[in-house]
């Protein structure tokens, strides 16, 4: 609603009052020619007012009291009351009977001006009071202000778009009853504090009643306040709300039962004494007021400081302390250990108030980045990445699993010394021990070969097939040389084929003198198949005709077969590719100790009628001992060799034990 | 001794300290050995297969053109040639004929000389173990006999199981073994003993070897001391 007086203007002319929008007065006809006014320029007065005008004006502003200096009036009415109280009743309203019998009763009972000095140094000490809560007051914003900065700042890089962390948004989830208090304080908190905010959030975290819930027996000006200023000051209004205590205050109502109270003669002493006490009490009671206003302050901060993040490890009230501790003079001291006391206690109360779960919330909530660059702040897990990488890179080059040959020198020395002690004990046994005949039992396996060697009679064929290495000659050839013997003694027909081409040039000298010769069979297993199975056509000779010199047919007319090899694989696929081809023929074998435990199932199936396998089985043939090796030295090399087996085996035992007790420590 | 065995006693000395000398962690020396070994045994083997079938099987026949035999032993030769042509182009495809062939009759002689071969008469053998007439022995019981019919298919069953049991071992419970893990232990007990029958055999034909050789060296040395 706009004043009126903006909407009017006096004539200059005549006085009348007219609208701003009126081009001539309606009284006497003067035009208003300002109406151009442009605002923000003042026309002169000279063009407006006349100098008559001008002077009546200054006049009137001179003879205006209102508009003479206070000081002025301050120092009349000390020093000239009379004159200063004659003065402004010619020209105000007559004063109150009241007021002029206190005035009058004043001059009587204090004619020096005692009690009038007495009320201006209350008045000082008032101000002194209420500096100091104001003080305390600015104190309480300012932490306010600050704590209220310091919670809209952003903890991290990840925030939405509201401009709230993840963190705090986590947390919000979390608490949504506790969050919306958080709104509310940090809502409050954008504002400045105002006196009515602080006195209700005082109030509400003490728990006492609103002002309008007070009783009404309870009124604000009853003298039992004065004997009970704590109660009176809890039940105090708000906008009545201070820490002075309400004797303190220079009411006409307290000055006029202090001098009802008190003689004339002791008005000075009493002023003065009460003036000492009350800036005492004044001051104590500041500080009790500050105090609760910390108390206040230390509460309110602990419920926001469950979301805080950067206040979870420190206290805020270490933060008042500290500043408190550095604001307060020396005197105040005693008051400020007071109030640590208090302030413990206070965390003791306070203290159940913060859950585990909250407590474990603060702690994987993020540290405070005040002075760290945002660029610079990593999460949790890209921290534990960095990490592992960090480590990744410090075992860059380092060998984690040991190589196979890392102790060759040790092996290799053991190798060379095994070796050369198995091969100095044969080479002693051959020097200095005679030989002599083996003394191996005879081998089932060997006495059916035996047996079924002995039902050949004379003129029966048997197909010899050579397929042994000059590698195991040694095993073989003296068991194919009493073979050949007894062969010959019977007068065996005997054909000798081979598919190894070393044989050819390997067991030439075993048939040296006799009138069978080494016959190659190309195609190796293959070849023998075509030859066991094809049948020889007569219109067209096969090339394998070509290749066989003589009769191609060599399974033709034969009773046995006598295969000589030191490959049980041979043996083998002989039995499963020839054999069912010419299921007539006796099958033995002659063999090395290799390939005899391979040929056990097929001597039980009674797929081979029997076999010798090595030294082991010469007895049986009747092998004299100067054609085969030196049993001793082949005694004495098993024993070594068993020896070497045995402490490996222990070795090995003894290692994997170590091992198994590392990984059991580790 | 003649000139010759001598030599060849020489040559076959200093081959052997060529392959002791590997003991001294020498390469030189004993990779000239195992080259010598591989390259004369690989030029024997070359002569002898172009004397006893290259020139006989495919090259002879070839003399009696137009004859039947001369184009059956076409087929060989064209084989012989489309495999060596691989030599030359790895990408061609005509060389897999001969491959495909080879392979493909080689498989179905595996299988059928494995099944017809070996598991038949292994199976027929083992049920033979049962026979009435080799587990009594005069209307009494050869305990003997049925022991080892016993013990023969509780190793064949036992060593199959093994086999099968091996692969479902690493979807098992390692720490909860059952029966059936036992009877796979009792399986790998009849394959550990077969393998260290093959170990010993081993042994003793290298030793069997070693023992002969150094004696033929002693022997050497006897004649000139």
């Amino acid at each position: 609603m706009s004043d009126p007086s903006d909407e009017l203007r006096i004539c200059p002319h005549c006085g009348q009052l007219n609208s701003v929008y009126t081009l001539v007065c309606i009284n006497c006809g003067q035009e208003l020619d300002d109406i151009f006014e442009i605002e923000g320029l003042e026309d002169s007065p000279t063009e407006s007012l006349d100098e008559q005008s001008l002077e009546t004006v200054l006049n009137a502003l001179d003879e205006n009291p209102l508009l003479s200096p206070e000081e002025k009036n301050v120092e009349n009415s000390g020093e000239d009351s009379e004159a200063e109280s004659k003065e402004p009743s010619d020209e105000e309203e007559p004063l109150p009977s009241w007021l002029n019998k206190i005035r009058q009763r004043a001059k009587e009972e204090d004619p020096a001006g005692d009690l009038a000095k007495a009320g201006k140094a209350a008045d000082e000490k008032r101000e002194q009071v209420d500096e100091a809560f104001d003080q305390v007051l600015r104190r309480i914003r300012e932490s306010e202000q600050s704590k209220a900065g310091r919670t809209r700042k952003p903890e991290s890089n990840l925030v939405d778009e509201n401009g709230d962390p993840e963190w705090l948004r986590r947390i919000r989830e979390l608490h949504p009853n506790q969050e919306e208090s958080l709104e509310d304080s940090s809502a409050a908190s954008d504002d400045e504090w105002t006196d009515e905010e602080l006195e209700e959030l005082f109030r509400k975290e003490l728990g006492l009643p609103k002002p309008d819930e007070l009783p009404e027996e309870a009124p604000l000006e009853n003298f039992e306040i004065l004997d009970e200023p704590k109660q009176a000051e809890e039940e105090i209004a708000p906008d009545d709300f201070h820490n002075i205590p309400d004797e303190d205050i220079p009411s006409p109502w307290t000055l006029t039962t202090n001098e009802e109270n008190e003689t004339p003669d002791d008005t000075q002493e009493t002023a003065s004494s009460q003036m000492e006490i009350e800036n005492g009490e004044a001051i104590a009671e500041a500080e009790k007021a500050e105090d609760d206003e910390r108390l206040a302050e230390a509460v309110e901060h602990h419920v926001i400081d469950d979301f805080e993040l950067d206040d979870a490890e420190a206290s805020p009230l270490a933060d008042n302390e500290e500043s408190d501790a550095t604001n307060l003079p020396e005197v105040e001291e005693a008051e400020r250990r007071d109030y640590e006391e208090e302030q413990s206690e206070n965390e003791d109360v306070s203290q159940p108030l913060i859950t585990e779960f909250e407590k474990e919330e603060i702690d994987e909530s993020p540290q405070p980045t005040e002075d760290i660059t945002p660029d610079l702040i990593l999460l949790r897990d890209q921290r534990d990445r960095a990490r592992i990488l960090n480590e990744i890179i410090s075992q860059e080059g380092r060998r984690s699993i040991p190589l196979p040959h890392e102790n060759k020198n040790n092996h290799r020395l053991g190798s060379i010394i095994l070796s050369l002690l198995l091969i100095l004990g044969i080479l002693a046994t051959i020097l200095f021990m005679p030989n002599s005949s083996p003394a191996f039992p005879n081998s089932p396996t060997a006495i059916a070969f035996a047996e079924n060697l002995e039902t050949l009679s004379e003129g029966q064929s048997v197909l010899l097939v050579l397929d042994y290495q000059a590698g195991s000659r040694n095993e073989i050839e003296p068991l194919l040389e009493k073979l050949l013997e007894s062969l010959e003694t019977k007068n065996i027909s005997l054909r000798v084929v081979t598919a190894n081409p070393e044989n050819l040039w390997l067991s030439a000298k075993l048939f040296a003198g006799s009138p069978s010769e080494i016959e190659f069979i190309p195609g190796g297993i293959l070849g023998y198949l075509s030859l066991a199975v094809a049948e020889k056509p007569d219109w067209v000779a096969l090339p394998m005709d070509k290749a066989i010199k003589t009769d191609p047919d060599i399974f033709a007319g034969l009773s046995h077969l006598i295969l000589v090899s030191d490959s049980s694989e041979f043996v083998r696929s002989w039995m499963e590719q020839i054999s069912p081809f010419q299921l007539r023929l006796n099958t033995s074998v002659i063999t090395t100790s290799v390939s005899a435990p391979m040929l056990s199932p097929y001597f039980a199936s009674g797929q081979i009628k029997g076999y010798v396998a090595g030294l082991s089985d010469a007895k049986t043939l009747g092998v004299e001992k100067d054609l085969l090796v030196n049993q001793r030295a082949f005694q004495v090399g098993t024993l070594l060799m068993i020896l070497v087996l045995l402490l490996g085996i222990i070795m090995k035992l003894d290692e994997d034990s170590r091992s198994n007790a590392e990984r059991s420590t580790e | 001794m003649s000139k010759i065995d001598l030599i060849l006693t020489l040559a076959g000395l200093l081959m052997s300290l060529m392959v002791f000398s590997y003991f001294l962690d020498d390469k030189l020396l004993f990779g000239l050995a195992m080259v010598s070994l591989v390259g004369i045994s690989a030029g024997f083997a070359v002569l002898v297969l172009v004397q006893k079938v290259f020139l006989p099987m495919a090259i002879e026949p070839l003399m009696d053109f137009p004859q039947i035999s001369a184009l059956l032993a076409l087929i060989p030769l064209i084989l012989a040639i489309l495999l060596l042509w691989s030599y030359f182009k790895k990408s061609s495809k005509l060389s897999g004929i001969p491959l495909g062939i080879i392979l493909g009759m080689v498989s179905a002689l595996l299988i059928f000389g494995l099944a017809r071969g070996t598991l038949a008469p292994q199976l027929l053998s083992l049920v033979d173990a049962f026979d009435p007439a080799k587990m009594t022995t005069e209307g009494l019981p050869n305990w003997s006999g049925i022991f080892e019919a016993f013990m023969v298919l509780a190793g064949v069953l036992a060593v199959l199981f093994a086999f099968h049991h091996r692969k479902l071992n690493k979807k098992q419970d390692p720490f909860n073994p059952s029966w059936l893990d036992s009877l796979s232990g009792f399986g790998q007990l009849f394959i550990g003993i077969t393998f260290g029958a093959v170990f010993v055999g081993l042994f003793s034909t290298s030793l069997t070897a070693l023992i002969a050789y150094l004696q033929t060296l002693v022997d050497f040395v006897k004649l000139w001391i």
